[in-house]
This record gives structure tokens, sequence and C-alpha cells, in this order.
């Protein structure tokens, strides 16, 4: 080891703290890059595979009924690889122990197992024996949450019948990467499940016998770069057999979810890591021209002595690239740790055959170089300024600290009112601009952050609360196989403990505005409804009107329609003549892309009168009562679906706020390094810079305190000012980050409640003081009458 | 009778370092009067610094007594001993030690903002006859003027002792001179107690007493004639 290394070791050692800080700052940056990014890759390298295992589908078509003969001619259009028919259907599931009835899904799977698209993942048990009668495969989220296994018995009600089923294997399928019920936005593992039987047994159940009511297609590579025109084909061949909806993979529901979670996941990983890496590149320069200033004697020395530029150049350098390469490699191993945590996490949204959390190499490798490059120009600055000294004047003393006022001195009136101790620590503030900018640049982030993250937390809770205190007042909703006479109401109002019943009812329909199509469905109110309200982002409740749609702005602008305009509507159930509605209103709502309109209207416009789709309830039920109704649903052959609303918002309250929760309790951890990293550092830098001035003030009679306090003013006119551009910020970096997380399923509002800014600004300020404590106990334990008799 | 400002009682200082223990004060016993002007000699080592930070209140001796205002130093905790020097001491040092941030005024103001009694800083100023650069910053000041602001800003809280460690150390002969004029006369002006530590022996030829330190310990003798600054040379 050279002179020059022994040094560079003992200048290390001698700065352990700051240097200690800023590599912080570094590996929190490399490893916020490389724990998203990591999460990233191995969600999207987890998706593809399995993609391509299950012959993922490029199109879906649902409709009413199709003959298998129709078929070939499907194939022959330009573009279609590869198609094949299924058979799907809403199904309820009675299981033994269970009292309410629960919604699933039916689907058609070959007798003999072959490759087919939208293949299934065998994960526990067998494919079906011999035609399958009697046997089915059940999603393994469901058997999991209900603890079914191979060899259990279930019934499913379809089409009104109960069938009794043996469970012969369990299965996932890349469809179903994030498998939610219809109209939620969230896997219900429990209560939600996709049941497989062989094509012969749905064929026979479901009276559906050389026939077909789902199609699935995969596209040449060719015809998928823009799938519009095969979907616009397959539409217009189908019509004759009632197309509900032609949907791309783009648009699938599942998909959807996934590339929005992505999307968001994106951000970060471009979002964190520039936050962090900039600040340790602005700490580190700080830093670095301390540092250089300190050495600027040994500099002339050396040059004197005969050493040049480079090896100098190179030799302070390395304080940089050590600092980039501590801070990265803890980094790598913090964000492969993070990327652990990252993806364990979205194990509980996502179902993958596997869902293992990859090292990238190469990622690591680019982690590394910008955590070096960013420590490097960081180190840039200073150590250039000295090395440029020609060795004379380096070896003098620096000139001394140029005097001056500052700008606040120009308005006397107000310089004289903020008292001696302020005017003190104004000036330092001002004279050292950039430090003080470094500073305040640092506390805004931090603070940003932690207003971003109380404000997801918030965001969140906002959105569960709207659904269920302003949008869904029910406790339960039934929907039904179709649509039913008004009897109905009067049918469910009978049942057990029920107070009060209201009718729905919602078509299926696409609309059509000049070029852009979107497929949803119109949901008919009364007005007396007091069950469904539909209410704006902001809580104002919107009026359907009596005439024409209310309809979500999001989905107006999507099909760039205005108030007044009118939008064609196919409906997708009975008569397919287009028809015309005038556009009456708007509505900002959050979940779904909804279309309203007073059910009289609807009916009229659908050629009907009191058609029912789904009531909703309200109920005051005793423990008997409730298990009463649940065992009369689980009998009406006429039930869809039973959504009950406690148990909604209890799983969706358990996702998104608790699970989320501990997610943002570690973007918390995050800002709270940027904080404490930052501040820690100007102010240890300060201190070291100004031993002797502290000294000073010390035998003058200052006590430890009032010197403390001077720094305490100087900390809290930086950090202040940082924590009031920081809220702000916060504010601007959530709208951001939920607008990633927009898609047709659900809008994340934006809700920063007081408590939000008011825990934002108190961990700040908590941060702020933190740090203050320890700089008091720097001070009290400082030799101070030694820095009284240094030389300049 | 002239009054004792401080007086030492066997006074000893040892510095540790491990095991190694370097004795520097071995049992002093001197007295130094109020409003008179003292000179502290000694060569390098004899243990000046550690003495005048003893008698200053910035450091505390390992056994002995050191009575001044009415309590012994060396009883005296950290917070008692800054409540001290706030009351109680001025100092001049070698280097200045000005806030390089604050003016000359404010450099003074500094020090009257906690004292009890203190003078008005631009007052001070006036005595050390740097009105007219009140506003200028250190920066902006000659090595001379700069140990006036410093000497003024002892003045200022009226202290009952003014303690000068190498004044003159960092300044030319005839700065030095200069300054050491400011403070004969301001110990005639204002009476003030003022307590030089020098090695430079020329400059106890200025002082109403003298105390010689060594190695051995510590004599004090009288100048029956003192001599004027501007006829002294080191």
């Amino acid at each position: 080891m050279n002179v020059l290394q022994r040094k560079l070791r003992r200048d290390f050692l001698s700065a352990k703290g700051m240097l200690g800080a800023v590599v912080a700052i570094v590996a929190f940056g490399v490893a916020a890059l490389v724990g998203f990014q990591t999460t990233t890759n191995n969600l999207t390298d987890a998706r593809d595979a399995y993609y391509n295992q299950c012959r993922m589908a490029d199109v879906w078509v649902d409709l009413k009924k199709v003959p298998l003969s129709a078929l070939p001619r499907l194939e022959r259009i330009q573009g279609i690889a590869e198609l094949r028919s299924r058979i799907s259907q809403q199904v309820i599931v009675d299981l033994k122990g269970v009292a309410q009835p629960i919604a699933g899904r039916l689907l058609s799977m070959p007798s003999v197992r072959t490759p087919v698209i939208n293949d299934l993942v065998l994960t526990a048990g067998n494919w079906f024996s011999g035609n399958g009668a009697d046997e089915v495969i059940v999603s393994q989220q469901f058997a999991d949450a209900r603890g079914l296994k191979p060899g259990d018995q279930l019934h499913l009600t379809m089409d009104g019948q109960r069938k009794s089923l043996r469970i012969v294997g369990l299965g996932i399928s890349a469809e179903f990467v994030y498998l939610i019920p219809p109209g939620g936005i969230l896997p219900t593992p429990a209560n939600y499940g996709v049941f497989y039987v062989t094509r012969h047994f749905a064929e026979n159940s479901l009276g559906m016998n050389g026939a077909a009511n789902s199609l699935v297609a995969r596209l040449t590579a060719q015809a998928n770069q823009a799938p519009e025109a095969v979907m616009q084909q397959l539409s217009e061949e189908l019509h004759p057999y009632g197309v509900f909806a032609v949907t791309p993979r783009a648009q699938q529901g599942s998909n959807l979810s996934l590339s929005s979670e992505l999307g968001g996941l994106a951000t970060m990983a471009a979002m964190m890591p520039l936050i962090f890496l900039s600040v340790a590149a602005l700490v580190l320069n700080v830093l670095m021209t301390r540092l250089a200033a300190q050495q600027r004697v040994v500099v002339g020395t050396l040059k004197a002595l005969g050493y040049d530029n480079r090896t100098l150049f190179a030799h302070f350098i390395q304080v940089g690239l050590l600092v980039g390469l501590a801070g990265g490699l803890l980094g790598l191993l913090l964000g492969y740790g993070l990327a652990a945590l990252l993806t364990d996490f979205y194990k509980a949204f996502f179902t993958f055959p596997a869902l293992p959390n990859q090292l990238y190499l190469g990622l690591m490798l680019v982690a590394l170089c910008i955590a070096l490059l960013f420590s490097v120009l960081g180190s840039l600055r200073g150590v250039s300024a000295v090395i440029k000294l020609e060795p004379a004047e380096a070896m003098r003393p620096p000139a001394p600290p140029a005097g001056g006022a500052i700008i606040l001195e120009r308005w006397p009136w107000l310089w004289q009112r903020v008292g001696f101790f302020w005017q003190v620590a104004l000036r330092n503030l001002f004279r050292n601009r950039v430090r003080s900018l470094v500073g305040i640049i640092a506390s805004a982030l931090g603070t940003a952050l932690l207003v971003s993250t109380f404000g997801l937390t918030d965001s969140l809770k906002y959105m569960v609360q709207f659904q269920f205190d302003k949008v869904m007042l029910a406790d339960y909703e039934l929907s039904f196989r179709q649509d039913l006479p008004y009897d109905a109401l009067a049918e469910a109002q009978r049942l057990p403990g029920v107070l009060r019943a209201e009718p729905l009812f919602a078509v299926d329909a696409t609309f059509i505005n000049a070029n852009h199509r979107y497929q949803g469905a119109i949901i008919g109110v009364t007005p007396d409804a007091t069950m469904t309200v539909p209410n704006n982002a902001d809580g104002t409740p919107a009026v359907i009107p009596m005439q024409g749609l209310l309809m979500a702005r999001r989905l107006a602008k999507q099909l760039d329609l205005s108030i007044g305009d009118s939008v064609w509507i196919l409906l997708s159930k009975g008569d397919q003549t287009p028809l015309q509605a005038p556009v009456a209103g708007f509505v900002d709502s959050l979940f779904g892309l909804a279309v309203y309109a007073d059910y009289g209207y609807l009916n009229r416009l659908r050629s009907e009168s009191g058609a029912v789709s789904a009531v909703r309830l309200k109920t005051a039920q005793t423990a008997a009562e409730q298990a009463a109704f649940l065992a009369e649903l689980k009998r009406l052959p006429t039930l869809l679906n039973m959504q009950d609303m406690a148990e909604q918002r209890t799983n969706m309250w358990e996702t998104f706020v608790v699970k989320m929760g501990n997610m943002a309790n570690m973007l918390i951890l995050f800002g709270a390094v940027i904080f404490f990293g930052a501040i820690l550092n100007g102010a240890l830098i300060s201190l070291i810079e100004r031993q002797r001035e502290l000294a000073t003030y010390r035998v003058l009679g200052y006590h430890n305190g009032e010197v403390g306090a001077m720094y305490l003013r100087e900390t809290l006119v930086l950090n202040l000012s940082g924590i009031l551009l920081g809220l702000p910020l916060g504010w601007w970096m959530l709208l951001g980050l939920n607008s990633e997380y927009k898609n047709d399923l659900y809008m994340m509002p934006t809700v920063i409640t007081p408590g939000g800014w008011l825990w934002s600004i108190g961990l700040a300020l908590a941060f702020v003081l933190i740090a203050q404590l320890i700089v008091q106990h720097r001070i009290n334990r400082m030799h101070w009458n030694e820095a009284l008799s240094m030389k300049e | 009778m002239t009054e004792t400002a401080i007086r030492c009682v066997d006074l000893h200082k040892t510095y540790r370092s491990g095991d190694v223990e370097t004795p520097v004060l071995r049992g002093l016993d001197f007295e130094i009067l109020s409003g008179e002007l003292s000179v502290i000699l000694g060569a390098s080592g004899a243990g000046k610094s550690t003495l005048l930070n003893i008698i200053g209140g910035i450091d505390r001796p390992s056994s002995g007594q050191v009575w001044c205002a009415g309590q012994d130093l060396a009883t005296l905790d950290d917070r008692s001993l800054t409540d001290y020097r706030r009351r109680n001491v001025g100092f001049v040092f070698q280097f200045y030690n000005l806030v390089p941030t604050l003016t000359a005024l404010e450099n003074v103001e500094a020090a009257t903002q906690i004292a009890d009694n203190p003078m008005d800083p631009a007052e001070a100023l006036r005595l050390v006859e740097l009105e007219d650069r009140q506003d200028y910053f250190p920066a902006q000041l000659s090595g001379g003027q700069q140990q006036r602001v410093s000497i003024a800003r002892a003045l200022a809280k009226n202290p009952l002792v003014v303690f000068c460690d190498e004044p003159t150390g960092a300044l030319d002969a005839s700065t030095g001179r200069h300054v050491l004029d400011l403070l004969v006369q301001l110990n005639e002006q204002t009476q003030a107690t003022i307590v030089i530590v020098t090695h430079a022996a020329p400059v106890a030829q200025l002082a109403h007493a003298v105390l010689h330190l060594t190695m051995e310990g510590i004599s004090t003798s009288r100048n029956q004639q003192r001599a004027r600054a501007a006829d002294i040379s080191w």
C-alpha cells in the first residue's frame, strides 16, 4: 500500500460519520432502482412465461350461442392463427358448511389433455378421466381459500340445476392471473372460483350440444399489431349469433390489471432512484468540496513534492468511487431483498405458476455503474477546485471567507426586526448557497415522499369509504341469470330480514361514437333509489336524468362525447338494432366506466317494462334470519351472484388499506433515510467547518444549548422551507402515481386528509429534531478549547 | 489596598494519555490584583496556555484551588464554568477568533447579547478606534484591526478580567506594539484587570506585575517603572 492509499484510508476513517450518511443515501437509491426494477422484471418474466405456457389468447368473444359448424369459416379470417370454442357459464357454488351461495364461473376444457388456447396449469391432482362426467378441476386460489383438495365433492347450480361434482385436480390459468368476480375490483379467493369441466359435460348440462358461447383466438404476429380489423370481422361474422363482447388482450380484465400495476411499478422504479441518487450526488458534492478544502495544504505540499495532477486527481476521486462502490454494493443487497418483499407482496394479488425473485446481473451492473457515476459526478467539483491550485497558493491558508451583506439586508426594516441570532442564522444560510439549496431540496424531496405515501393510504381509504358509504349503500346485491319480471322485487322483499329491496336493470351494451367504441353496460336505476346513488369523486351525488344517459366523464372523454351529443348503442341482448340516446350528464365515478339511466327510460329503450336484472337489499337480520336468508338464496334457481357488501368492504379494506399500508411504511423508511442522511450530513459538515466559531461562542460564555440553538435556527429555516416546498411536490407526485393506476376498473382519487398532511409534517419535523439531537450531542462533546488555538 | 482578582493555591495540572502522565503545572501559588495589567511570561512548553485556560474557566485543574469572583473554579461544573466566563471573563486570542459571518459591530454584540451589564457595542468599538469600521466583516479588516475588534469584544461585557493569549503573536512588530499600547491605555481608562500571556520577554516591561512561569514553578515580580509600548521590541 503506498502512502497516498494509506492517507486515503485514514481520511475515510476520520470522516466516517458523514461518508456513512452518503453511503446510506446512495445505497437506498440503488436499492430503490434494483428493488423496483427487479420486481417489474420478475412480474414481466413470470407473465410472459405463463402466457406462453398457457397459450394465452389474443382475442376473446362472448356470445349467446354459436353452432360449431360456423367455426371453420371464422378460422379462415385473415389474421386468425388458431381458434378455440368453449362453453362458459356463471354458476353458483354450494359448499358444505358454508352458509352463503358463492359465485363461480364454469369453463369447458377438452376431455383429453391437449395443449389448447388458454390452457390450464395443473397444480394438484389429475386431468379428467374418460369423458369426465361429474368431474371438476377447481381454480387453485379458491380451493386454497376454502380448504378443498382433489377427491372432495362440491355442488354447482348451473342453469338452475344442481349438480354434484368430484374434484379431480386443481389448476390455474393465464386468463386469471388477476381473478376477480364480475363487477368486482379485487380478488376474493374464497368467494369466487373458476370451475373447469369437460366439454362433453358442459354441453349436456347446459343444453349446448354442438354449440359454444365463448371463443378464444390467437392471432398471427402481424394481425396482433392492430387486432381491431380482425375483431371487427369476427364481430360481423358472428352477428347472427348474438355477440356480447369482443375483447382484445389489452382490454382483458386480468391482463389489464396486471399491465396497469406494471405501469405504476415502472413509474416508481424510475422516480424513487432518481430522487435518491440526485440527493446523494448533491450531498456528495458538498462533502467532497469540504474534504478537498480540508486537504488544501496537503495537496499544495504534495504538488510541491512533485506529485502530478493526475495522481492527485485519481487519489481524490477514489473517495467518490469508494462511496459509490460501498453504497452501490450495499444497495444491490438491499435492493434484492426489497425485490423479494415486493414480489411476495404481489403474490397476494396475482397468481402465477411461479413468481421467483430473480437475479438480474445486467440490471445490477447498470445500477452499480449509475451509483459510481453519480458519486464521481458529485465529487468532481470539489476535487477539481483543489487540484487546479498552484502549489504555492494551495500551501497558503485559503482567503478568509468573503464577507458582505446578504440580500435580506437590503430591507433594513425587516433585517433589524429579525433579531441578532436570526441574523446570524440567515447570514450563514445565504453565505453557503449551494449547501443550503441542497438541504432545502433534500428536505423537500423527503417531505414529498412522506406526503405521497400518507396520501396513497388516504386515497385508498377514501376509495373504499366512497364506494361503501356513498355509492353502494345496500347490504346485499342479488343478480339474476336473466332479466326477471317486476315480481322478482316483491319476492326479494319477502326474503327473511329484508327491510327494503330496490330493482336494478343492467344492460350490456357497446357505445359507439364515430370511430370510438366501448363495451360496457347501462344501469337502470329507479328515481326513488336509496341504495344506488351515483356519486361524483368529490362526494356530491349525481342526478340521473329522466331522459338520456348519465355517463362517467372518463368514458365520455374516451368516446369524445359532450353533454347533448347522441351516442349509438348496440345492446348485447335482445333486439340488436342500433339505438341512439343523448348524453344528458356526467358523473366522475371512481369505479368502472359506469353509464346510468332512469329505470323506466332504459326499459322503454329495450321495449320492456319492469325488467329486473338485479336487486339491492337493505336488511336487519338476526343470526337465524340470516341463515334462513342464505339458505333460501342457495335454492334460488334464478340467482347468478350474491354480493355481501360487508364482506366486500372488509376484503377491500384488508387488501387496499392494510397491505398497502405495509408498503407505505417501507416508503416512509426511504423518506427517513433521505431526510436523515441529508440533514445530518449538512449539519455535521457545518459543525466541522465552524468548529472554531463554535468554540469562540463557547468561550464567550454561550452554553451548549445556546450554541445548539444557533444551529437549530438554521436547520429550521432550511427544513421548514424544504417542507413547505415538499407539500405541493408530494401532492403532485401522488397525482402522477395515481394516474398510472387509472384503468377501466377504477380510478385512484387523489386525497390527502388533514391527518395525512399533519403526519407528513410531524414526521418530517421529528426527523429534523432527531438530527438536531445528534448535532447537539456532538456540540456537547466537542473539544472546543483545543479548537481555539488552532491556526487557520 | 488593591483587591485580589484571582488567587491560585497549590495548582496542579497533569495531562493523561493512556498510561503516560505529563505534569504541566506543579503546585502554583500566586495572585493577580484587580485593575492591574499583569503579564504571565514563560518559554514554550512552560504551561502558559494551560494556566490561562484554567484561570479563564476553559479548563479545570487536576488539583488545587482557583479563586475568582468569590468562587473556586476547580469545583465548578461545566455549566457553572460557562456562567463564570459569561459574567466575568473576556478573551483575546492570538488568531482573533472572530466570527467570519458577523460584522465588527456584530462580533462585539455576540458578547454583549448574553452579558449582564455590557457596554454599548458601538462604544466598545470607539474605545479601540474602529467606530468607522463597524459594518466591516472580518475578511475586510487587517490583522491588527481584527485584533482590536477582538479586544473590543472582550471589554464590551465589562468583565472582571480580560485574558490575552499571545495577542501579538500573529501580528508584525509595529501593529503588535499598537495593540499592546491599546491594552495599556484601556487598562488605565477602564481600570479593567488585564492578563497577558506571552513568551516575548520585552512585553513584560509594560506590566504592573510579571508572573514568571517555568517548569519549576511560578514567581511574581513587580515593575517599579513600566515601559511604553512604543519603546519595546521583540
